[in-house]
């Protein structure tokens, strides 16, 4: 096993499971801090486990996100309850296996398309951003300093 | 740049400098400077990007209370207009409104000045030289007009004692008849609305003060965006936040890689200063500031965690599936 499991970042916030688990999305998503990031590449490279369910998610996450965004039918997570507090009678098991597919993909598409917007990607918009600092602070302050940087466009990687 | 003689006449110059002044006073001589006179010049801007050294020309003119910066952009300020940038060769965009005022900014107090002494000519002006101490270490180089004490030069240094970004008139005319700038016309209205601290809603980061003794004197939005804005009464950073994630692919990728919390971030610099974007607590983080990195990195060190963590992707769909499945077991 690699230093993962007994590290810090295995004993971290993420839980103390011997495999990535939810930091797989993260790791996804380029949001692990860099020390974490390099603990958990090592323990994808010896545990075809985690290299597996990486692939798999990468793959998922391509699949739900194509799906256009739907609203569930109407009513039912009240039927849903209905069934619960009605101890389920009458109810097939392929019903309930039914309605938990349904169930289960209305909120994974809610999830990623509507229902969590502060998840979305977003890219800053870094130009006016600085634009809007520079005029901000160059009120009271001295304007050549403030200002003249803002005639220079914004670009990085040049 | 000055010439090595020059250089060496300055520092052994400044060697036995007067007792020091409490506060970057020059800064604000020189703001009223460029406030009051009348004058037109050419800048030269240049600042290091990791190995390299970049660097552009601009010209400027002023008169009346007005001042206009032609670059690749140009960047006007107008007492009646506030302020206003046309990219490009495009219509002016009005980016800031006199009614934005910031509330009182720092005194600067934790600056150390030391008293002018003379200088060397910049741009054909006499000039007086004033250096700006923190914590014993040198970080900015001062030169202003003997005359109007309008700024003909300010060099920010590295802790290592290099410098990281200088702006410097080539040429300048001073005193003339100018004309004051030509009126904006008709203009696009990009300014931000301003925000009472009480109707910050639950989830923002805006905490009164940062590390290093920056003080918010303001609060703004614009659409979804959050902008924060704090001064040490020298310098001033902006915290901007808005709802989201970062993704690295929408990263540059020539940012230095730094942390802030427990997140992965983003350091490049531009002809101001630096910039620095992180996502955390399902927000994107952007600061923007023309302090030393060492500051700026301090600053939003500081800052409060946001509010809620949001669970990642796959963790988010876990919780969605277990709460569904949960009443039909």
């Amino acid at each position: 096993m690699s230093d993962f499991g007994s590290g810090s970042f295995g004993s971290g916030s993420f839980g103390a499971s011997a495999h990535l688990g939810d930091a797989l999305s993260a790791l996804l998503d380029g949001e692990l801090p860099p020390v974490q990031e390099g603990a958990a590449q090592a323990h994808l490279a010896g545990c075809p486990s985690c290299a597996h369910e990486l692939l798999a998610v990468t793959q998922a996450r391509s699949w739900v996100r194509a799906l256009p965004p739907v609203e569930p039918p109407f009513g039912l997570f009240e039927r849903m309850l209905l069934e619960r507090t009605q101890g389920g009678t009458g109810v097939s098991l392929r019903r309930r296996a039914g309605l938990a597919a349904v169930g289960a993909a209305a909120a994974a598409v809610m999830v990623l398309g509507v229902g969590s917007p502060s998840q979305r990607p977003v890219s800053p918009a870094v130009p006016r951003m600085v634009e809007a600092h520079a005029t901000g602070a160059s009120v009271g302050a001295d304007l050549l300093s403030k200002l003249v940087p803002v005639g220079v466009p914004v670009s990085f990687g040049r | 740049m000055r010439s090595g003689v020059a250089t060496a006449a300055l520092v052994l110059g400044m060697a036995g400098a007067a007792p020091a002044l409490a506060g970057p006073a020059p800064l604000e001589q020189a703001r009223e400077a460029a406030e009051h006179t009348a004058f037109e010049g050419v800048l030269h801007v240049r600042w290091r990007d990791g190995d390299v050294t970049r660097s552009e020309r601009l010209t400027v003119e002023a008169a009346s209370g007005a001042l206009v910066v032609h670059g690749a952009n140009r960047v006007m300020a107008r007492p009646a207009f506030g302020r206003l940038v046309s990219h490009r060769g495009g219509g002016w965009e009005e980016m800031w409104l006199p009614s934005l005022a910031p509330t009182h900014r720092p005194d600067g107090s934790k600056y150390v000045t030391t008293s002018p002494v003379d200088g060397p000519q910049v741009a054909g002006r006499t000039s007086r030289v004033v250096e700006v101490h923190h914590e014993g270490a040198l970080l900015e180089r001062i030169y202003l007009d003997a005359e109007t004490g309008l700024l003909l030069e300010r060099d920010q240094f590295d802790p290592q004692g290099a410098v990281v970004r200088t702006l410097a008139f080539e040429s300048l005319t001073i005193g003339h008849a100018l004309a004051p700038p030509a009126d904006p016309g008709s203009k696009a209205h990009h300014a931000p609305k301003a925000v009472a601290p009480d109707r910050l809603g639950r989830s923002a980061v805006a905490p009164g003060a940062l590390a290093d003794g920056y003080q918010r004197t303001g609060l703004y939005r614009d659409g979804s965006v959050l902008h924060v804005l704090y001064s040490d009464g020298m310098y001033d950073l902006s915290v901007f936040q808005q709802p989201g994630r970062l993704r690295r692919s929408d990263v540059p990728p020539s940012g230095e890689r730094v942390t802030v919390g427990r997140a992965t971030a983003w350091r490049y610099p531009w002809a101001g200063g630096q910039l620095v974007v992180w996502s955390s607590g399902g927000k994107v983080f952007t600061a923007v500031s023309d302090a030393p990195a060492d500051q700026v990195l301090a600053a939003v060190r500081s800052l409060p965690p946001a509010p809620t963590r949001d669970l990642s992707l796959l963790g988010k769909v876990r919780r969605a599936c277990q709460a569904l499945m949960e009443p039909l077991g």
